[in-house]
C-alpha cells in the first residue's frame, strides 16, 4: 500500500535536501514540507565556498534558490533553527527553543562537519576550519593580514584552501600523514605528478607526518607546530582539513541506526519507518556492490535526495549506488578520478599511459570489457561520458583497439553508440 | 499550455565529418575559428567509417543544472534551453562530470564552463551542415522523423520537454504503477 504523507520535515537546507523537496513537491504537489536550517543564510553549496575564497564568485551570485522557491514548492523554510532531537515515536521534532514539528514522514539531509584533530594546544592557537560560508568569510578575512599559512590535511579540502592561499600570496605548508597527498583519489604516481606542481608553485608539501602539538609564540603573530618526525614549523595561520564527520548526533539519540554515517537502503530509508536520510550525513550501497560507503560528493546528495524524496512521497525510486568521483582543479590543470580507479587484482585490466614531462596521466580501470575506474591528469576527456560508460556497464570490448589513438573521441563514439539503438550504415 | 521548443536535431547517417559546424559556432560565439572553443564538437574515430556530433541536447531534466553548486546552470521553460549564466560559473566542472552526453566545455582561459545556446535561434551549425545532418525543427516534424529509432521519452533526449502527452502518460504510469505497456499513436 502506499502512503502520501500529508506534511514532511526536512532537516537541512543542503543539495540533498533541495533535491528531496523537489522531489517531494513533483510527487504530489499537495505535500506540505518544512526545511529547517541551522544556518542563518539562503541555501548554498560548500562546494563553491573554494572559489568564493579566491575571489572567482560575489557572494551575490552564489545562493542556490530566490526566496519565493520554498513556497513554490509548497514548504516553507525556517533558519537559524537547530533541530536538538528527534523523537521517533511521537513522530515529531524538537527544535532549540522548544518548538516542535510534527511530520509523516523525515527527511534526514544534516550533512557532515570538519573532523577537529586532537592536537595538544590547538584551542589555544586558534586554527581555521572550511566547511560553511562562515569558516569562510573567517578565512579570508585572516589571510588578508597573514604571510604564511599551515595546512593540515592533503585531502582534497587541504589541496584546495593551499592553492587559494597561495593565489592570496601565503606561503603555504601541507601536512598529510599518509604517504601521498590526495590518497584517496589518486595512486603514488599522479599524487606525485600533483605534488609537484604545487611544489612548482612555492608550496612545501610534507607526506607521511603528523602534527603532535602546537605552541603559540610569545609576543608574535606565528604559532610552531612540531611535528612526528622530530620537525619544528612556524607560520601565522592554521588550518584544520584532516576530513569530515556525518552529524550523527541527532541519529544516535533517536534510535537511527549509524555506522560512520546513517545506514539508508537503497530507497534512503533508515532502519527507523517513515524515517529517510540522504547526503554526506548518509552511508549508502556502492555501485560496485562492495558493500555501503558515504559518497560526500554533490551529484551523490542530488541523486540520493531525489530518490528518497520519491521514496517518501509515496513513489517508488531506487538509488543505482555510489560511484565515487572527483574533479580537482589546481594551477590551470585539472586531475579527475573515478570509481574503482585504484583497483588492482587478477579480475581488473589496467590500460595505463603516462608523460612525465607534461605532467599527464591517463590510468583505466576495466573489468569484464567494461570501464570501473579512471584516473586522468592533464588529459583532454569528457568527465561525463567516463562516468556514463561505467554507470550504464557499456561493453567496451569492440571498440578497445581504438582507446590509445584518440581517448577523447573513443568516449564520445561509445557514447552514441550506447545510446543510438541504430548504427548508421557501413559501421 | 504546452510549450513548443525547437530541437537541434542530429542524424549521424549523414554526417561527413566536414567539421564545418565547430568552424561557424566558434566564429559566431568567440569570433574565430577554433574548434576547441566550438560549443558542438566534430566525433571520429579513424579507421571506423562513422562521423557525428557532440553537443548539449538542452536535456528536458538536466542533470547539469541539478548539481550546478551556483545555480548557474537552470533550464529555462519557455525556450526549452538550459541556460548558463556565466557570471554565476565557478569553473568547478561538476557539469561536465554529470552530463552523459559531453555536452558541456571548460575553458582553462576563462576557468569557465560554456555550452550551447542555439544562437537566438539561429543555429549557425545548422546553416552551414550541408550534408543535413544537423536541423533545427518543432517537436512535432523532430517526433515524426526519429520516432523509429531512438525512445522519445527517455529523460535526457531533447524531445522529452514535458508536454502534455507525456505528463499524462507518467501520471498514468505513477497511478498505475509498474509493470505497466501504455500504447499510444505517435506524435
Amino acid at each position: 500500500m502506499v502512503t502520501v504523507p500529508n506534511q514532511v520535515v526536512i532537516i537541512g537546507n543542503g543539495s540533498a535536501a533541495l533535491a528531496a523537496l523537489e522531489a517531494i513537491h513533483s510527487a504530489n504537489a499537495q505535500i506540505r514540507s518544512t526545511v529547517v536550517s541551522e544556518e542563518g543564510c539562503p541555501a548554498y553549496s560548500p562546494t563553491a565556498l573554494p572559489y568564493l575564497f579566491a575571489g572567482r564568485v560575489e557572494e551575490s551570485q552564489f545562493y542556490l534558490r530566490a526566496e519565493s522557491y520554498y513556497q513554490e514548492q509548497n514548504a516553507r523554510l525556517l533558519l537559524s533553527k537547530r533541530v536538538e532531537r528527534v523523537l521517533p515515536e511521537e513522530k515529531k521534532v524538537e527544535l532549540a527553543g522548544g518548538e516542535a514539528l510534527e511530520y509523516d514522514k523525515l527527511f534526514v539531509a544534516t550533512g557532515a562537519s570538519p573532523v577537529i584533530p586532537g592536537i595538544n594546544g590547538l584551542k589555544e592557537v586558534g586554527y581555521f576550519v572550511f566547511k560553511t560560508l562562515a569558516d569562510t568569510k573567517a578565512l579570508m578575512s585572516a589571510a588578508k593580514k597573514a604571510k604564511s599559512a599551515l595546512v593540515l590535511g592533503g585531502g582534497l579540502v587541504g589541496m584546495d584552501t593551499a592553492s587559494g592561499l597561495i593565489k592570496r600570496g601565503l606561503k603555504v605548508t601541507v601536512v598529510e600523514k599518509e604517504a601521498r597527498v590526495l590518497p584517496l583519489y589518486f595512486d603514488r604516481e599522479s599524487s606525485e605528478l600533483i605534488k609537484r606542481i604545487y611544489e612548482e608553485n612555492g608550496a612545501r608539501l610534507i607526506t607521511g607526518q603528523e602534527a603532535i602539538e602546537v605552541v603559540p609564540e610569545k609576543g608574535g603573530r606565528e604559532f610552531s607546530l612540531k611535528l612526528s618526525g622530530g620537525e619544528t614549523l612556524a607560520a601565522e595561520l592554521l588550518v584544520a582539513a584532516v576530513g569530515m564527520a556525518p552529524n550523527l548526533g541527532l541519529a544516535k539519540d533517536s534510535g537511527i541506526e549509524v555506522n560512520r554515517g546513517i545506514l539508508v537502503d537503497e530507497t534512503m530509508r533508515t532502519n527507523l519507518p517513515d524515517i529517510y536520510a540522504g547526503g554526506d550525513v548518509a552511508e549508502a550501497d556502492d555501485f560496485f556492490g562492495q558493500g555501503k560507503l558515504i559518497n560526500a560528493i554533490l551529484p551523490d546528495a542530488v541523486a540520493q535526495g531525489r530518490v528518497g524524496g520519491i521514496n517518501l512521497a509515496g513513489g517508488e525510486a531506487r538509488y543505482a549506488g555510489a560511484i565515487s568521483f572527483n574533479i580537482f582543479n589546481f594551477f590551470e590543470r585539472a586531475a579527475f578520478s573515478c570509481g574503482l580507479a585504484l583497483a588492482e587484482g587478477p579480475e581488473y585490466k589496467q590500460v595505463k599511459k603516462v608523460w612525465p614531462k607534461k605532467a599527464r596521466f591517463r590510468r583505466l580501470v576495466f573489468k569484464n570489457g567494461k570501464l570501473v575506474g579512471a584516473t586522468l591528469i592533464n588529459e583532454a576527456i569528457d568527465p561525463g561520458i567516463i562516468l556514463h560508460l561505467i554507470r550504464n556497464r557499456v561493453d567496451l570490448t569492440d571498440i578497445m583497439p581504438n582507446l590509445e589513438a584518440d581517448f577523447l573521441n573513443f568516449g564520445r563514439y561509445a557514447m552514441i553508440k550506447s545510446e543510438t539503438p541504430e548504427m548508421p550504415k557501413g559501421t | 499550455m504546452a510549450q513548443v521548443y525547437r530541437n537541434l536535431t542530429i542524424e549521424a547517417a549523414k554526417c561527413t565529418g566536414c567539421r564545418m559546424c565547430e568552424l561557424a559556432c566558434s566564429l559566431k560565439k568567440e569570433g574565430e575559428f577554433n574548434p576547441a572553443k566550438s560549443r558542438i564538437r566534430a566525433v571520429s574515430i579513424p579507421p571506423l567509417p562513422f562521423y557525428s556530433v557532440v553537443t548539449c541536447l538542452q536535456c528536458g531534466d538536466p542533470p547539469c543544472a541539478r548539481v550546478c553548486p551556483t545555480a548557474a546552470l537552470t533550464k529555462d521553460r519557455d525556450n526549452g534551453l538550459v541556460n548558463l549564466a556565466e557570471e554565476r560559473c565557478v569553473g568547478c566542472m561538476l557539469c561536465l562530470v554529470v552530463c552523459p552526453f559531453g555536452g558541456v566545455f571548460y575553458s582553462s582561459e576563462k576557468n569557465k564552463v560554456f555550452k550551447c545556446d542555439h544562437c537566438q535561434g539561429d543555429p549557425q551549425c545548422v546553416a552551414v551542415c550541408a550534408p543535413g545532418c544537423l536541423s533545427y525543427t518543432d517537436q512535432g516534424p523532430s517526433y515524426a522523423s526519429l520516432s523509429s529509432g531512438v525512445d522519445l521519452l527517455s529523460p535526457g533526449t531533447s524531445a522529452c520537454q514535458g508536454c502534455t502527452t507525456e505528463l499524462i502518460l507518467r501520471h498514468s504510469l505513477r497511478t498505475l504503477g509498474p509493470n505497466t505497456i501504455i500504447g499510444f499513436p505517435p506524435g
